[in-house]
């Protein structure tokens, strides 16, 4: 893409080393992206040196002060980290030169925002000290332009490096006290575009340096106008600014000395301080980027509060802007305060949308009461939005007033009022409410729809008549689903969103449904060119015929007329439902595409208008606001651009896209060169409007704050719309450019400011966000950690049951084991018991076994007695033998005596008579003396004597033999018995001796432990069986 | 006294008709009547008599039994240490606990002979209470019939169960000869019956068991008296010999078994028959061999 004069398309050439710049940079603007991505690699390769290509720097300075190219720009963002002391000289001689201060101020705007490392040294450096600069163009200079970009410059710088700035502190105040200067007393010469410029810049600048260094501001202030003389200049000055900002508690708590001191923000980042600043802004719209902390709470309340207004409710942005109004003492600059805020409040709440795109943070509630006390000086009392109308017509102009108030409400039927700065169409509902409240709100409704099918008409897209007919087949969701879509964007849209229900319900109580007057516009369109109801959608930007702005342009001429048109078409709901009978068949064909989009069909219709062919491809591409747009040469641009504008007022919380704007911004400053006219074809244009239909896909309707300053950048189209249809558009668009460029540049500046303003806040956001996050993943874990702590509570009581279980369970089995032990002490005197009867035993049987030793005693003694006995026997048997033995002998001897006797006698016979005298004396002596001599023979009677004595002594001898015989017969009687006698003592003592042995074994078993048990069962029972049937005792045993 | 008894046609008359007691009362009167009893003649005369007769008998036993000493004047004081004897073991069985008041009398002296023969003390409680199935105490029954006094009872149980002691003592040197005896009788018998590993000398076989309890169970009353008869006038080998000729009597039945434990069970079981049939065989055998 060309821009400016390098626009033209070249053929490709090979690639050449860095030695001809001019080469390069024309293949740096060539159309092939790629190529020029790598012609700005090449172009940073050689920035990127050591010591940094310092002729290649100021070349490319000076390459995009002369032609402000983007791309050159970008290389020029991305490098100067090596180089940053030439560059500084090179920005300080940009500052330096008049007729290069207000590029350099831009590229210095540029490198501010962007805040590189090197940034400090603008600020630190001695010299070249580019802050010095800045100090003094604002002091010195007469352009408004360079003094309003050095002052946003500073007003950035200011949060960046607050310890550095100290250091200039006067400067700071003496700066502040030009831009008051200047503000008050504007000069002549001066245009209203500038004037609202240098009042948001000097408010800006104020709130800044008043939170940042408020007792020094003080002392200043005292200081330099302290005199009596000086003070009609505070008054007219300084006091509305003061008024308009919080009490500062460090004027009580601090002093000069410990503000400027560098442990105030020792803690601090750069948009902790940017959104303390913004916290002491009494501004609503200013304050508001601090809601985002409040999130929903404070939306809601401020919902409540609107909704507690009731049909005042459009004028709550009125009042808060009114207080504005008052301060700045200016209508035009009324409205830029407004803007400002406006764009401050609501991109500060988008970009923390942005931000955190899948929750908002948790609100912190008390921020809420303090909005709730500072608001009441906001709402002022109603007459004030009269005023604010005239300033809106002041700033749009007188011609334009009536039509831009009834455009004021244009807004998708889902983006419903609750937009605190739709003055302009609070200014017409309260004139409406005046005469009837409710038709004036039925207006308002209606008037909003008539816009939106104007709109859509404009548009030309059958995505729109669709749309209509879509929401006229299912009216009653339309606020759910722009709820559904509205919360998607931040808490501080979720008023819009509940407002809109009591807004529409009405409506369909006392009119009827609303989507029967939805239709109406578009059968206006219709009446306007049959082409857009017959179906052909509208095309062709250059087509100066559209249905819509032929609509606005009648309606421009005449308020009344306006209001009367409404009227009718409120009383024309039969045509209209019959009209949306007829529409039907577009639904059929239409809804899948509508159905997707519902919500930018106004941005739609708005970013279809023809002038958008001028902003060229780039902006096809990046897809700007329809804004830009609307700021281009076209005779009834105006219109469209004021309808377009005053419906973003009414619209500001709508979501925006701010990084889309950030890519659109250079092509801002593009405009300010001449547009190629051949660029902008008809046929072109369809891809334009789908570029940005896929824009607005994403949200894009933002309202900015500065868009309303394009309303009064443009000055008064040159012609009558109709007078121009003549001229070529190109020529338009070139004269209308070369008329608005330094409007434009201003606002761009105005831009860029905004959209840092929007970036820090969303630095802040995502710091935030994160805080959120660990705090909400902390609650997630403390809950999670309550919930085990359940768990093991639960757990815990379970244990505690079971251990009073156990613990009942160790009692029952104590008491069990008292029970046993009880039962074994029974039993262990049971036992010893048992004991003692077996030792009573034992020693019974002791005691028989002495008994039974006594007997045997006995019984030895009765042997002892029978062996006497036996020896008695014996000695008188032996004394028997003996004597019969003796007996023997005296018998032998008997019978020797008698046979010597016989033998004597028969001597004696035969010498009786000799010697009968020598017989008597050997009868008495010696036997065998007698015998010697012969005996004498036997005479016959000696013979017959002898006989005798021979049968007597046989007869002695055989009673002798006879006796010993019957002896003998005694004797062994004697003896058998005697021996029976004795074997039968001899039995006894062997059974006697049996028993003993018996007892004696029995005795030992019972005595030794081993034995008792083998034997011990016939111990203690009468029998064995007895004993062996008491298991007792057995245990008894076993225990023993 | 064989050619006496020839002549003696009443006597033989008796003897073959089966009454043979006239002469042995008259033989046995004079012997029973000396002072003091000559007891080996007395034996010799109960051996060789054919029958006892059954008056004389308690004396007969007692005396041969030692029981009652043959001199009459040592019968008092032997009397007496005998009953004192008894009463002493006795008490001491009442002392031990082995005996009560309801425990039968023959289980009182068969513990007594136990313990006086020292057997009672290697023997344990369960040995002990089995020994109220003894069968020994059939023989104590056939006593008690025989019988008035306890000491007369308790000893005379005493020396006739000293005697089957004895005689199971001699019973495994008996076997060969026992066996003989049978082959000669009838081989095949022998032979099976070897075969059979019945004629043993162990503690469950039935000449044991026929053995320990003197026949009492096995032969009928008169038998077993006839048998104790010759028993105690010292003719051991009776014994066998009526097992032989129980044997026999049985020799169909025991043929035709296969098993010894049959065989055993059937010997175990005898039922005694009415006759004395069995005895005499054995009487006229235990005859024979005295004679040859």
């Amino acid at each position: 893409m060309s821009v400016g004069g390098g626009g033209g398309v070249r053929p490709p050439s090979p690639a050449e080393p860095l030695d001809d710049p001019g080469l390069m940079f024309r293949r740096l603007e060539q159309a092939d992206t790629d190529e020029a991505g790598h012609i700005k690699e090449l172009f940073r390769e050689n920035l990127r040196g050591p010591t940094g290509e310092a002729w290649l720097l100021n070349g490319l300075i000076d390459y995009y002060v002369s032609t402000g190219s983007a791309r050159c720009l970008e290389i020029l963002l991305t490098c100067g980290d090596g180089n940053s002391r030439a560059l500084i000289e090179r920005l300080h001689q940009l500052l330096k030169s008049p007729e290069q201060r207000g590029a350099g101020l831009r590229l210095l705007g540029y490198y501010v925002r962007k805040h590189p490392v090197w940034l400090r040294k603008i600020v630190t450096q001695p010299s070249p000290s580019i802050v010095k600069d800045l100090f003094r163009i604002i002091k010195s200079e007469c352009e408004v332009q360079c003094i309003i970009s050095a002052a946003l410059i500073l007003v950035i710088l200011m949060p960046m490096f607050p310890v550095a700035l100290v250091d200039f502190i006067q400067d700071l105040f003496q700066v502040l006290s030009r831009l008051t200067q200047m503000v008050s007393s504007p000069s002549t010469h001066l245009s209203q575009t500038h004037q609202l410029h240098l009042h948001v810049a000097t408010y800006s600048y104020f709130v800044r340096v008043y939170a940042m260094y408020p007792c020094n501001l003080l002392s200043y202030l005292r200081q330099h106008y302290g005199q009596r003389d000086s003070l009609p200049v505070f008054n007219r000055t300084i006091r509305p600014l003061l008024q308009h900002v919080r009490m500062h508690p460090l004027l009580v708590t601090g002093s000069n000395s410990t503000e400027t001191s560098p442990h105030r923000w020792q803690r601090k980042e750069t948009h902790d301080i940017v959104a303390e600043c913004s916290h002491f802004s009494l501004d609503i719209l200013e304050a508001s980027a601090m809601d985002n902390l409040s999130g929903p709470l404070w939306s809601l309340s401020a919902h409540d509060e609107a909704d507690a207004l009731g049909p005042t409710d459009v004028g709550l942005g009125d009042q808060e802007v009114l207080g504005i109004h008052d301060i700045l003492c200016s209508p035009a600059t009324f409205a830029a305060r407004s803007a400002a805020g406006e764009a401050e409040g609501g991109t500060g709440c988008e970009t923390a949308v942005e931000a955190t795109p899948e929750s908002t943070p948790a609100p912190t509630p008390t921020v809420t009461p303090q909005r709730d006390l500072e608001n009441p000086p906001l709402l002022r009392p109603t007459s004030a939005s009269v005023q604010a109308s005239h300033a809106l017509a002041a700033l749009v102009g007188p011609k334009q007033t009536t039509p831009t108030t009834t455009d004021s409400t244009p807004t998708s039927p889902q983006k419903k009022p609750a937009a605190p700065f739709r003055f302009i169409e609070s200014d017409h509902s309260q004139q409406q409410q005046q005469q009837h409240p409710f038709s004036g709100r039925l207006g308002q409704v209606l008037t909003e729809r008539a816009d939106s099918g104007g709109g859509a008409a404009g548009g030309g897209g059958q995505q729109e008549r669709a749309a209509l007919v879509e929401e006229a087949a299912a009216p009653a969701p339309l606020p759910s689903v722009s709820g559904l879509r509205d919360r998607r964007t931040s808490g501080k849209l979720s008023p819009i969103k509940l407002k809109l229900a009591p807004v529409v319900s009405p409506v369909q109580f006392a009119e009827g449904p609303p989507p029967v007057t939805r239709p109406v516009p578009r059968t206006s369109g219709t009446s306007g060119s049959s082409s857009a109801s017959g179906g052909a959608p509208w095309r062709g930007p250059g087509t100066p015929s559209r249905p819509a702005t032929g609509d606005w342009s009648d309606g421009a001429a005449d308020h009344s007329a306006e209001d009367r048109e409404v009227s009718d078409l409120t009383r024309l709901q039969p045509p209209t439902a019959a009209t949306s009978g007829n529409l039907t068949p577009f639904a059929s064909t239409t809804a899948q595409l509508t159905q997707a989009h519902p919500l930018r069909l106004p941005v739609t219709a708005a970013a279809a208008i023809p002038c958008r062919s001028a902003t060229g491809d780039r902006e096809e591409e990046d897809s700007p606001p329809p804004v830009l747009a609307a700021s281009l040469p076209q005779s009834r641009l105006d219109f469209d651009l004021v309808r377009h504008m005053t419906r973003y007022y009414s619209q500001h919380v709508l979501p925006s896209r701010q990084h889309r704007r950030t890519s659109s911004c250079p092509d801002v400053a593009a405009l300010t060169e001449p547009a190629p006219a051949p660029a902008v074809t008809p046929a072109r244009q369809p891809p334009t409007r789908r570029s940005d239909t896929g824009c607005q896909t994403e949200d894009t309707h933002h309202p900015s704050a500065y868009e309303h300053l394009l309303t009064v950048a443009l000055p008064p189209p040159p012609a009558v719309p109709h007078q121009q249809v003549t001229l070529s558009p190109h020529q338009l668009l070139r004269e209308h450019v070369s008329q608005t460029m330094p409007n434009a540049r201003l606002m761009h500046e105005l831009l860029l400011y905004e959209r840092y303003k929007r970036e820090v806040h969303a630095h802040r956001n995502r710091r935030l966000f994160d805080r959120t996050r660990a705090t909400r993943r902390l609650e997630e874990e403390n809950r999670e950690l309550k919930r085990q702590v359940e768990v093991m509570s639960v757990d815990v009581a379970e244990c505690n049951r079971q251990l009073q279980l156990v613990k009942r369970q160790a009692v029952r089995a104590g008491e069990e084991h008292r029970a046993a032990a009880l039962r074994l002490e029974h039993r262990a005197a049971e036992e010893c018991r048992l004991r003692e009867q077996l030792e009573a035993r034992l020693e019974e049987q002791r005691r028989a076994s002495d008994q039974l030793a006594a007997q045997l005693r006995q019984q030895d003694e009765q042997l002892q007695q029978a062996r006497c006995q036996l020896l008695d026997t014996e000695r008188q048997l032996a004394y028997s033998q003996e004597k019969a033995l003796r007996k023997s002998e005296l018998e032998a001897r008997v019978l020797e005596l008698e046979r010597r006797l016989l033998m004597v006698g028969q001597l004696r016979q035969p010498v009786s008579g000799v010697a009968p005298s020598a017989a008597d004396p050997a009868a008495g002596g010696d036997p065998w003396a007698q015998l010697e001599p012969p005996p004498p023979p036997p005479d016959e009677e000696g013979r017959r004597r002898a006989e005798a004595v021979a049968s007597g002594l046989e007869q002695q001898l055989r009673d002798r033999e006879l006796t010993i015989s019957e002896l003998r017969r005694l004797m062994e009687a004697m003896r058998v018995r005697h021996h029976e006698q004795i074997q039968a003592m001899d039995e006894r003592y062997q059974a006697v001796k049996q028993h003993l042995q018996m007892a004696e074994t029995r005795l030992l078993r019972v005595s030794e432990p081993g034995g008792q048990r083998s034997n011990g069962a016939e111990l203690p029972a009468p029998t064995g069986k007895a004993a062996r049937a008491d298991p007792g005792t057995w245990d008894l045993r076993d225990a023993i | 006294m064989n050619s006496a008894d020839e002549r003696n046609f009443r006597s033989q008359y008796y003897g073959k008709v089966g009454f043979r007691r006239g002469d042995e009362k008259r033989s046995l009167e004079p012997l029973l009547g000396e002072v003091p009893v000559d007891a080996g003649r007395l034996a010799q005369a109960v051996r060789t008599a054919l029958q006892l007769p059954a008056m004389y008998r308690p004396l007969v036993w007692k005396l041969l039994l030692k029981v009652q000493p043959c001199h009459p004047e040592a019968a008092e004081f032997v009397t007496a240490r005998r009953r004192e004897t008894c009463d002493d073991t006795e008490h001491m069985l009442r002392l031990l606990g082995h005996v009560t008041d309801d425990t039968p009398p023959a289980l009182v002296h068969w513990l007594g002979w136990l313990l006086n023969s020292g057997r009672l003390v290697t023997m344990d409680a369960a040995q002990i209470d089995d020994q109220s199935s003894a069968p020994q105490l059939q023989v104590a029954e056939l006593v008690a019939d025989l019988f008035d006094g306890a000491a007369e009872r308790c000893w005379v149980s005493w020396r006739l169960w000293t005697l089957a002691a004895g005689a199971l003592k001699l019973l495994p040197g008996q076997l060969p000869w026992l066996t003989a005896q049978l082959e000669r009788e009838q081989p095949a018998l022998a032979a099976h019956l070897s075969q059979l590993g019945v004629l043993s000398a162990e503690r469950d076989s039935p000449l044991r068991h026929w053995a320990e309890r003197l026949f009492c169970g096995i032969l009928p009353g008169s038998s077993v008296e006839r048998l104790v008869d010759r028993l105690v006038a010292g003719a051991e080998r009776i014994l066998p010999l009526t097992a032989v000729s129980l044997l026999l009597t049985h020799s169909r039945a025991l043929m035709a078994c296969t098993d010894p434990a049959d065989a055993r069970r059937l010997l175990l079981h005898v039922q005694p028959e009415d006759t004395d049939r069995v005895f005499n065989w054995a009487l006229d055998s235990w005859t024979k061999l005295n004679k040859v």
